[in-house]
């Protein structure tokens, strides 16, 4: 028990009525923090006593929302910065030891939410305080943190998304482009990275809506099968090709721009040109004993949906509906999902 | 039920247990003579962390997949004497039933439905007494000796016992998840027909009632007339005993939920406050309560705005005020993790489903009156509850709004596209979860038109009929169009959605925001075909189970995040076809095509890898049962069996006339008989009947 856990405040037991449900038998150490938490709450006192509480209260359940709302409160409320200005404040000394307590909470692979918002809801503060190398410094400061935990857990979903924000937050230009290369970095230590491969979308995309150029999608797309032939079975580059060039497609299309659309199917013809190559050469070279590429769903998957975005050309819908009725039996367990998918293309080539 | 059957639920015992039934087997040909498949493992080139994770996850399922006929007889004797095969059909001790019993048997067939054991009939020492086959005289179930079963009365003992009686102090991780945990346990057991009476969904006390008369070895073979009339008293005894339990479990669950429930102010600007409705609603009665507390307007009554009062009705007073002010303070609520905890929205709605469930489990009239339904007065408390505080649900929901001007919220003079998100609480995370959990409660409580439902008589005269006072039209803040478009941009390239845009896609975001979209009539906001690819690509090959992301591993609670999607938007694209193809008709009478996935391989999963042999659902084999999985399994599993079915499902009194209450199923896997499970609503994830009893008590 923290010694600074005064006791001259009245506890306030908790009142979960008679007789609940789902009650935990605490602990008497457990009990004693949160009866004394709740006074303090209950009695808004953002004092120092008060935030060392939140400490053994936090220790006890990192999960417990409400504490580390009240903790920022305190925060906020001794420290000094808060001057006058409109937004609150916290001390950088404040904020740094917070960090690191919450660091050392969450282990090498903290997952709860309240954790990562605690570093969020303190760095839009900090970061609030600094601009120019400074604030670049703060948040590659954060970056090495996440870089930690990914380490450790290299799909830590919070770990991907805080990292999104700060690149968001900062939208740095030196920033995105070094993102692109992290991503790669995670790439390469496991092509079935799946949160890499969407971290290197992000980057590129620098979080917004806007496409990218076809230029920057041309190469994306050869980027995407070079990830392919290093294992054509991996789902990622796959996705990521249809993903890049869909959204060309799409793009030009909603503009109507006949230029942009000629180009965007030429792209689309030399891509599905690329993937059957591919095809034909590990037909002949199998990239495994065990699995022909005839078996290989990912990439048949990805030449039917780019087959079938040519819906005058009946060529290439015949095409794409031999492969579905395969992958009907390479792929049995969506065998109803490539039915339906055979069902619209027959619709189409009628 | 709980003091009936005492588990020995701890973790080791159960690890044991599972180890020991790893032999459980079922060599994926399914009840129904689907045609085999050969469902390949994941396939390779390269070694990575992702692939040997992968690999041993198959690894941990194969046990389970083995062909169960070719099993040695302890082994399936242990399957049978856990629960997850059906017992021996003592039937066939006769000479007769056990010559047809081998008269059909091929004794090299491997299908799981045809092999039956018919040599180890003889060899087998039936110690059991004649008549207590009384549990086990259902013909199909005989014929079908390797039907894996769900071991229904081991997780509803599981279950109702995490509810009853006291967590041990190693579930402080869930201090803020009360009102998950209550519902996690409570749905799963109303899926599992806990709070049924001998409907379709078979009940636990029937057959506990034969379960008691079999084991008591003293009942041995006496079969008088005095007996059985004992029998009949014994077993209406421990009815009774069991509806008593139950019904204090249900009102200790709303006293719970209850104390759970904390208000708090919340600001909004007075010009929304003046067109909408609710928020009025809302100054009124705050106005009052602080009059009633000082005493000076007692006449006032409690339940409505101003009863009839003159033109001095003070509750005209605040709204006069409202248009000076430009901040006005009204009084929020929302249900917290537990007791004084902040509200917050997840646990609301976990809170807002549970007393759905217990409103409508006590307030449907079943075979008997609603009053003398022994459910009735805790589903009556639910009810009020819930009636009591919608629309402080209401305002704290409106209060965690975010607006983001565009991409990276940078402003832009033009096309500049404004969107909506929530926080999950004040001072909170910004999430598509927020999205899905505000617009559920808001759906079951009748929070999401335009027409005002609350009294709103600016007149203050008590002249006008019900139904014109209903109607004024307000603006309804969630119906803003930029709600979905915050949720439509959570959609990846991929085609799943993620927490934020650009986030990663994944199940349990992509469920709320499918399910958000769902509630908000939004879904062509979307990339639909995108979707529906992602979603099926999500289904293991192998395991037949969900896994949540790309290349990640299955998980047994996916079964609900992304089999329930699938349902969700199948029913869509079909709903949706069927508008744009024949408006006029107002019949439903196409035939509703079968889901998308792979729901027998799904409920193979389920029933083989993710049953804990002692009660109880979890992940994936090497992980321990808990609540949620528990809870997600199920779900998953409810999805899997029921046949799709239009969205919302049409109010019960028009589905009885529909289709003459006749359940529809999806292929089923396993024991048919007794697998079956309640049939959960999968936007809303309790079941559809509950759902139906809370949109027809809207008025």
């Amino acid at each position: 028990m923290n010694p600074s856990v005064v006791l001259d405040i009245v506890p306030i037991p908790q009142d979960d009525g008679p007789d609940p449900v789902c009650s935990i038998a605490y602990s008497p150490e457990f009990v004693h923090a949160y009866d004394r938490f709740r006074a303090v709450l209950k009695a808004d006192e953002r004092s120092e006593r008060a935030f060392h509480l939140t400490t053994t209260c936090l220790e006890l359940n990192p999960a417990n929302y409400t504490v580390w709302h009240f903790r920022r409160q305190c925060l906020i409320a001794l420290s000094s910065a808060n001057t006058s200005g409109r937004a609150p404040k916290i001390d950088v000394e404040r904020i740094e030891s917070d960090l690191d307590f919450a660091d050392k909470l969450g282990g090498t692979n903290p997952k709860n939410y309240q954790l990562w918002y605690h570093r969020r809801a303190l760095l839009e503060i900090r970061f609030g305080g600094e601009a120019g190398d400074a604030l670049l410094e703060v948040a590659k400061k954060e970056l090495d943190y996440i870089d930690r935990i990914l380490e450790d857990d290299s799909k830590n979903y919070h770990a991907w998304s805080h990292r999104q924000w700060i690149m968001r937050t900062l939208n740095n230009p030196e920033l995105w482009t070094s993102e692109v290369d992290y991503a790669y970095s995670k790439t390469i230590e496991d092509p079935r990275n799946n949160s890499a491969w969407n971290q290197r979308w992000f980057a590129l995309h620098e979080g917004r809506s806007d496409v990218l150029t076809l230029e920057t999608a041309r190469e994306e797309s050869r980027y995407a099968l070079s990830g392919a032939k290093i294992d054509p079975f991996n789902e990622c580059p796959w996705r990521y090709l249809i993903g890049v060039l869909m959204e060309q497609w799409r793009s030009a299309h909603k503009s109507g721009d006949a230029e942009d659309i000629a180009r965007i199917i030429e792209l689309v013809r030399e891509n599905i040109d690329n993937v059957k190559e591919m095809y034909h050469m590990w037909e002949e070279n199998p990239p495994s004993e065990d699995h022909p590429i005839s078996a290989c769903v990912s990439l048949l998957s990805a030449l039917v949906d780019l087959l079938v975005l040519f819906k005058d050309e009946k060529e290439l819908l015949a095409e794409a509906k031999e492969i579905v009725k395969d992958l009907t039996v390479e792929d049995p367990v969506r065998r109803k999902y490539w039915r339906m998918k055979e069902g619209e293309i027959s619709k189409l080539l009628a | 039920m709980n003091a009936a059957t005492p588990t020995t639920d701890n973790a080791a015992a159960a690890a044991a247990a599972a180890a020991a039934a790893a032999a459980a087997a079922g060599d994926g040909a399914d009840a129904s003579g689907r045609p085999a498949f050969v469902f390949p493992k994941a396939r390779y080139i390269l070694d990575t962390e992702s692939t040997l994770a992968q690999m041993a996850a198959e690894a941990e399922c194969a046990p389970f997949f083995i062909d169960l006929p070719s099993l040695p007889e302890e082994q399936l004797d242990h399957l049978r004497s856990v629960g997850l095969l059906p017992p021996l059909p003592l039937i066939m001790l006769d000479d007769d039933d056990v010559h047809e019993v081998n008269d059909d048997d091929d004794d090299d067939d491997d299908e799981g439905d045809k092999g039956d054991g018919g040599d180890d009939i003889n060899t087998i020492r039936f110690d059991q007494p004649k008549n207590s086959n009384t549990t086990t005289n259902d013909p199909s179930s005989s014929n079908n000796l390797f039907n894996i079963r769900l071991l229904r009365d081991k997780h509803i003992a599981y279950l109702s016992n995490a509810l009853s009686n006291p967590l041990s102090k190693g579930y402080v991780s869930l201090d803020s998840s009360h009102p998950w945990m209550i519902y996690w346990c409570l749905h799963s057991l109303d899926l599992l027909g806990y709070f049924d009476f001998g409907s379709s969904v078979c009940t636990s006390s029937s057959r506990i009632v034969g379960s008691g008369s079999r084991g008591s070895g003293s009942s041995s073979s006496s079969d008088t007339a005095a007996e059985a009339g004992r029998m009949k008293d014994e077993a209406s005894w421990v009815h009774d005993v069991e509806i008593l339990q139950k019904r204090t479990l249900l009102q200790r669950i709303v006293s719970t939920l209850q104390h759970c429930y904390m208000e708090v102010p919340v600001e909004f600007e007075s010009e929304e406050v003046v067109t909408d409705c609710r928020l009025r609603e809302l100054l009124l009665l705050d106005a009052q309560k602080d009059n009633t507390d000082n005493a000076v307007y007692t006449s006032i009554g409690g339940d409505s705005s101003g009863g009839g009062g003159g033109g001095d009705d003070p509750a005209q007073q605040p709204i006069a005020s409202t248009k000076k002010a430009k901040v006005v303070a009204v009084i929020g609520g929302g249900f917290g993790g537990g007791p004084q905890q902040l509200p917050h929205v997840a646990t609301t709605y976990a809170a807002v489903l549970a007393l759905s469930i217990v409103a409508s489990i006590g307030m449907t009239e079943q075979s008997k009156s609603s009053d003398d339904h022994p459910y009735h007065e805790p589903g009556r408390l639910a009810m009020e509850l819930l009636t009591k505080i919608r629309l402080r649900l209401y305002a704290f929901f409106l209060s965690l709004r975010e607006e983001f001007k565009n991409d990276n919220n940078k402003e832009v003079e033009e096309g500049g596209e404004r969107k909506t998100a929530f926080r999950m609480h004040h001072d909170g995370e910004i999430d598509v979860r927020a999205s899905y959990c505000i617009l559920t409660p808001c759906y079951l409580l009748g929070l999401l038109n335009n027409v005002c439902d609350v009294d709103d008589d600016d007149d203050g005269g008590g002249g006008a009929d019900e139904s014109n006072a209903n109607t004024t039209n307000d603006y309804n803040p969630l119906l803003s169009p930029t709600i979905p478009r915050y949720i439509a941009s959570c959609q990846t390239f991929e085609g799943g959605f993620g927490a934020e845009p650009f986030n990663e896609a994944h199940g349990g975001y992509t469920f709320c925001a499918l399910a958000a979209l769902r509630i908000l009539n939004a879904v062509p906001l979307i990339d639909v075909n995108a979707l529906s690819s992602w979603l099926a690509r999500r289904q293991m090959s192998y395991e037949g189970g969900f896994c949540g992301r790309t290349n990640k591993l299955v998980d047994g609670c996916y079964s609900f995040w992304q089999g329930g999607a699938v349902a969700v938007l199948d029913s869509w694209l079909h709903d949706d076809k069927e508008r744009s193809g024949r408006e006029e008709t107002t019949t439903c009478s196409t035939a509703y095509r079968e889901i998308s996935f792979d729901e027998v391989m799904l409920q193979r999963y389920i029933l083989l890898c993710a049953q804990d042999v002692n009660g109880g659902l979890r992940d994936k084999p090497s992980k321990s049962k808990d609540f949620y999985h528990s809870c997600y399994n199920l779900s998953g599993l409810s999805v899997a069996q029921h046949a799709l079915k239009p969205w919302p499902s049409p109010s019960i009194d028009a589905s009885a006339i529909d289709d003459g209450k006749e359940e529809k199923f999806s292929k089923l896997f396993g024991d048919t008989k007794t697998n079956i499970i309640g049939r959960t609503d999968p936007v809303i994830n309790i079941r559809e009947e509950r759902v139906q009893f809370m949109r027809d008590h809207q008025e």
